[in-house]
Protein backbone atom coordinates (compact mmCIF):
# COMPACT_ATOMS: atom_id res chain seq x y z
CA UNK A 1 0.00 0.00 0.00
CA UNK A 2 1.55 3.07 -1.36
CA UNK A 3 1.29 6.29 -0.04
CA UNK A 4 0.72 5.39 3.55
CA UNK A 5 3.00 7.55 5.23
CA UNK A 6 2.08 10.56 6.26
CA UNK A 7 -0.68 11.68 9.29
CA UNK A 8 -2.98 8.88 10.36
CA UNK A 9 -5.27 7.75 13.01
CA UNK A 10 -4.03 5.49 15.82
CA UNK A 11 -6.99 3.96 17.55
CA UNK A 12 -6.78 1.69 20.38
CA UNK A 13 -9.90 -0.41 21.94
CA UNK A 14 -9.78 -1.11 25.15
CA UNK A 15 -12.43 -4.37 25.73
CA UNK A 16 -12.68 -8.02 28.24
CA UNK A 17 -11.86 -10.91 26.33
CA UNK A 18 -14.94 -12.79 27.56
CA UNK A 19 -16.72 -10.28 25.38
CA UNK A 20 -18.60 -11.65 22.52
CA UNK A 21 -20.62 -10.60 19.53
CA UNK A 22 -22.55 -12.45 17.02
CA UNK A 23 -21.60 -16.05 18.81
CA UNK A 24 -18.23 -15.46 18.74
CA UNK A 25 -15.45 -13.34 20.17
CA UNK A 26 -15.63 -9.60 20.18
CA UNK A 27 -11.83 -9.00 19.27
CA UNK A 28 -12.21 -11.50 17.03
CA UNK A 29 -15.23 -10.05 14.90
CA UNK A 30 -13.48 -6.26 15.48
CA UNK A 31 -10.41 -7.58 13.95
CA UNK A 32 -12.49 -9.60 10.38
CA UNK A 33 -14.41 -6.49 10.49
CA UNK A 34 -11.29 -4.70 9.76
CA UNK A 35 -10.11 -6.50 7.16
CA UNK A 36 -12.74 -6.80 5.24
CA UNK A 37 -13.06 -2.39 5.58
CA UNK A 38 -9.62 -3.25 3.95
CA UNK A 39 -7.81 -1.55 6.50
CA UNK A 40 -4.32 -1.60 6.60
CA UNK A 41 -3.77 -3.81 9.84
CA UNK A 42 -4.69 -4.40 12.98
CA UNK A 43 -2.94 -5.85 16.25
CA UNK A 44 -4.39 -7.40 19.26
CA UNK A 45 -2.97 -7.10 22.61
CA UNK A 46 -3.87 -9.50 25.59
CA UNK A 47 -3.25 -8.15 29.30
CA UNK A 48 -2.29 -9.33 32.38
CA UNK A 49 -4.26 -7.52 34.91
CA UNK A 50 -6.80 -4.44 34.71
CA UNK A 51 -10.50 -2.85 35.11
CA UNK A 52 -12.92 -0.97 33.37
CA UNK A 53 -15.96 0.54 33.63
CA UNK A 54 -17.43 -2.53 35.48
CA UNK A 55 -14.45 -2.40 37.73
CA UNK A 56 -14.03 -5.89 37.40
CA UNK A 57 -10.88 -6.68 38.36
CA UNK A 58 -9.34 -9.08 35.58
CA UNK A 59 -6.38 -10.65 36.64
CA UNK A 60 -4.10 -13.45 35.17
CA UNK A 61 -3.87 -15.87 37.98
CA UNK A 62 -1.91 -18.86 37.57
CA UNK A 63 -3.63 -22.79 37.28
CA UNK A 64 -6.78 -20.97 35.97
CA UNK A 65 -8.48 -20.33 33.07
CA UNK A 66 -9.36 -16.74 32.58
CA UNK A 67 -10.85 -15.35 29.52
CA UNK A 68 -11.84 -12.00 30.81
CA UNK A 69 -8.66 -10.68 30.76
CA UNK A 70 -7.93 -7.18 28.87
CA UNK A 71 -7.97 -7.20 24.93
CA UNK A 72 -6.74 -3.80 23.01
CA UNK A 73 -7.01 -3.82 19.49
CA UNK A 74 -4.51 -1.25 17.85
CA UNK A 75 -4.86 0.09 14.32
CA UNK A 76 -3.73 2.71 12.47
CA UNK A 77 -5.81 4.17 9.42
CA UNK A 78 -6.84 7.75 8.18
CA UNK A 79 -9.07 9.50 10.45
CA UNK A 80 -12.13 9.40 7.79
CA UNK A 81 -11.89 5.11 7.47
CA UNK A 82 -12.09 5.70 10.93
CA UNK A 83 -14.74 8.05 11.41
CA UNK A 84 -16.89 5.73 9.35
CA UNK A 85 -16.43 3.09 11.61
CA UNK A 86 -17.29 4.27 14.59
CA UNK A 87 -20.82 3.82 14.29
CA UNK A 88 -20.36 -0.27 13.92
CA UNK A 89 -18.34 -0.22 16.74
CA UNK A 90 -20.84 1.30 18.52
CA UNK A 91 -22.66 -0.93 17.86
CA UNK A 92 -20.75 -3.90 18.97
CA UNK A 93 -18.72 -2.82 21.98
CA UNK A 94 -20.89 -3.40 25.46
CA UNK A 95 -19.10 -1.91 27.27
CA UNK A 96 -15.06 -0.49 26.80
CA UNK A 97 -13.19 2.61 25.40
CA UNK A 98 -12.01 3.61 22.98
CA UNK A 99 -9.18 6.01 22.51
CA UNK A 100 -7.79 8.25 18.94
CA UNK A 101 -4.65 9.77 18.57
CA UNK A 102 -2.81 11.55 16.18
CA UNK A 103 0.40 9.86 14.82
CA UNK A 104 2.85 10.21 11.84
CA UNK A 105 3.52 6.93 9.96
CA UNK A 106 7.11 6.85 8.56
CA UNK A 107 7.14 3.67 7.39
CA UNK A 108 4.41 1.09 5.75
CA UNK A 109 5.92 -2.03 4.06
CA UNK A 110 4.60 -5.43 3.68
CA UNK A 111 7.71 -7.76 2.60
CA UNK A 112 10.40 -5.66 1.13
CA UNK A 113 13.44 -7.95 0.16
CA UNK A 114 16.49 -7.66 1.73
CA UNK A 115 18.42 -6.57 -1.03
CA UNK A 116 16.20 -3.53 -1.64
CA UNK A 117 16.02 -2.05 1.83
CA UNK A 118 18.94 0.71 1.44
CA UNK A 119 19.03 2.19 4.19
CA UNK A 120 19.33 5.59 3.01
CA UNK A 121 15.49 6.09 4.29
CA UNK A 122 14.07 7.94 1.51
CA UNK A 123 11.21 8.85 3.61
CA UNK A 124 10.15 12.45 3.87
CA UNK A 125 9.91 12.72 7.81
CA UNK A 126 7.67 15.83 6.96
CA UNK A 127 4.81 13.46 6.22
CA UNK B 1 -23.92 -11.67 21.66
CA UNK B 2 -24.69 -8.00 23.63
CA UNK B 3 -26.36 -6.09 21.29
CA UNK B 4 -26.99 -2.22 22.27
CA UNK B 5 -30.38 -1.22 23.03
CA UNK B 6 -29.90 2.40 21.75
CA UNK B 7 -31.70 4.72 19.97
CA UNK B 8 -30.71 4.01 15.82
CA UNK B 9 -28.61 6.59 14.88
CA UNK B 10 -27.56 7.73 18.35
CA UNK B 11 -23.96 6.70 19.55
CA UNK B 12 -23.73 5.05 23.03
CA UNK B 13 -20.47 5.87 23.76
CA UNK B 14 -19.33 9.42 25.51
CA UNK B 15 -16.47 11.56 23.38
CA UNK B 16 -14.24 13.64 25.22
CA UNK B 17 -10.55 14.60 25.48
CA UNK B 18 -8.42 13.19 28.09
CA UNK B 19 -5.12 11.84 29.39
CA UNK B 20 -3.66 8.90 28.65
CA UNK B 21 -0.63 7.72 31.00
CA UNK B 22 1.75 4.88 30.72
CA UNK B 23 3.75 3.70 33.23
CA UNK B 24 7.17 1.46 31.47
CA UNK B 25 8.94 -0.52 34.72
CA UNK B 26 9.80 -4.19 35.04
CA UNK B 27 7.09 -7.22 36.25
CA UNK B 28 8.99 -8.26 39.26
CA UNK B 29 9.86 -4.43 40.68
CA UNK B 30 8.18 -4.89 44.27
CA UNK B 31 6.34 -2.48 46.68
CA UNK B 32 5.65 -3.20 49.99
CA UNK B 33 5.48 -7.27 49.59
CA UNK B 34 3.53 -6.78 45.99
CA UNK B 35 4.50 -6.39 42.54
CA UNK B 36 4.72 -2.27 41.66
CA UNK B 37 2.22 -3.21 38.58
CA UNK B 38 -0.55 -4.51 40.71
CA UNK B 39 0.32 -1.88 43.52
CA UNK B 40 -0.40 1.19 40.70
CA UNK B 41 -3.76 -0.61 39.73
CA UNK B 42 -4.74 -0.82 42.93
CA UNK B 43 -4.06 3.08 43.52
CA UNK B 44 -5.88 3.81 40.52
CA UNK B 45 -8.77 1.43 41.12
CA UNK B 46 -8.84 3.37 44.86
CA UNK B 47 -8.71 6.59 43.23
CA UNK B 48 -11.76 5.88 41.70
CA UNK B 49 -10.04 6.21 37.91
CA UNK B 50 -12.55 4.91 35.07
CA UNK B 51 -9.60 1.99 33.95
CA UNK B 52 -6.53 0.62 34.08
CA UNK B 53 -4.97 -2.14 31.32
CA UNK B 54 -1.59 -3.87 32.30
CA UNK B 55 0.28 -5.21 29.48
CA UNK B 56 3.29 -7.71 29.82
CA UNK B 57 5.77 -7.11 27.01
CA UNK B 58 8.18 -10.14 25.09
CA UNK B 59 11.33 -8.22 25.41
CA UNK B 60 12.46 -4.83 25.68
CA UNK B 61 15.39 -3.19 28.10
CA UNK B 62 15.49 -0.07 30.49
CA UNK B 63 17.44 2.47 32.30
CA UNK B 64 19.21 -0.26 34.11
CA UNK B 65 20.25 -1.44 30.36
CA UNK B 66 19.13 -5.46 31.65
CA UNK B 67 18.40 -6.63 28.79
CA UNK B 68 15.15 -8.65 29.42
CA UNK B 69 14.01 -11.24 27.09
CA UNK B 70 11.78 -14.49 26.37
CA UNK B 71 14.28 -16.81 25.20
CA UNK B 72 16.51 -15.90 28.03
CA UNK B 73 15.66 -18.03 31.09
CA UNK B 74 16.34 -15.23 33.68
CA UNK B 75 15.27 -12.33 31.17
CA UNK B 76 12.22 -14.06 31.11
CA UNK B 77 11.37 -13.21 34.68
CA UNK B 78 11.55 -9.64 34.49
CA UNK B 79 9.29 -9.03 31.24
CA UNK B 80 9.06 -5.43 31.21
CA UNK B 81 5.25 -4.30 31.92
CA UNK B 82 3.12 -1.02 30.86
CA UNK B 83 0.44 -0.09 32.91
CA UNK B 84 -2.16 2.50 31.03
CA UNK B 85 -4.66 4.65 32.37
CA UNK B 86 -7.23 7.14 30.83
CA UNK B 87 -8.72 9.36 32.79
CA UNK B 88 -8.54 13.69 33.43
CA UNK B 89 -5.82 15.38 33.33
CA UNK B 90 -6.61 16.25 36.75
CA UNK B 91 -6.87 13.51 38.18
CA UNK B 92 -3.69 11.90 36.31
CA UNK B 93 -1.63 14.96 37.84
CA UNK B 94 -3.07 14.01 41.48
CA UNK B 95 -1.52 10.20 41.86
CA UNK B 96 1.54 11.18 39.91
CA UNK B 97 3.18 11.70 43.68
CA UNK B 98 1.92 8.26 44.98
CA UNK B 99 3.26 6.94 41.67
CA UNK B 100 6.75 8.77 42.40
CA UNK B 101 6.76 7.14 45.67
CA UNK B 102 5.97 3.56 44.14
CA UNK B 103 8.38 3.51 40.80
CA UNK B 104 12.25 2.41 41.89
CA UNK B 105 13.23 2.67 37.98
CA UNK B 106 10.84 3.17 34.90
CA UNK B 107 9.09 5.91 32.86
CA UNK B 108 5.85 7.63 32.71
CA UNK B 109 4.48 9.07 29.37
CA UNK B 110 1.37 11.72 29.77
CA UNK B 111 -0.72 11.97 25.87
CA UNK B 112 -3.41 13.89 25.05
CA UNK B 113 -6.06 11.79 23.32
CA UNK B 114 -9.78 11.72 22.21
CA UNK B 115 -11.63 8.75 23.91
CA UNK B 116 -15.19 7.18 23.36
CA UNK B 117 -16.31 5.18 26.69
CA UNK B 118 -18.43 2.92 26.71
CA UNK B 119 -20.32 2.01 29.82
CA UNK B 120 -21.31 -1.63 30.01
CA UNK B 121 -25.15 -1.45 29.46
CA UNK B 122 -27.55 -2.76 32.40
CA UNK B 123 -27.63 -6.39 31.17
CA UNK B 124 -23.91 -6.76 31.20
CA UNK B 125 -24.02 -5.20 35.19
CA UNK B 126 -26.52 -8.16 36.16
CA UNK B 127 -24.35 -10.78 34.54
CA UNK B 128 -20.79 -11.59 34.54
CA UNK B 129 -19.51 -7.90 34.29
CA UNK B 130 -17.51 -7.53 31.27
CA UNK B 131 -16.14 -4.54 29.30
CA UNK B 132 -12.49 -3.57 28.73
Amino acid sequence: MAGFTGERTLMRIFIGGSDRWDGRPLHEAIVELMRREGFAGATVLRGILGFGPSATVHRDAPFRLSRDLPIVIEVIESAERIEAMLPQLDRMLGGGLITLEKVRVIMYRADLPEGERTGSWPISLDG
Amino acid sequence: MTPAAATPGVPRGERTERTLMRVYLGEADRHQGTTVYEAIVRLLRARGMAGATVMRCVGGFGASRAMRSMVSEIGALDLPVVVECVDDEARIRDVLPALDAMVRGGVITLERADVIVYRPDAVRDAGAGGGG
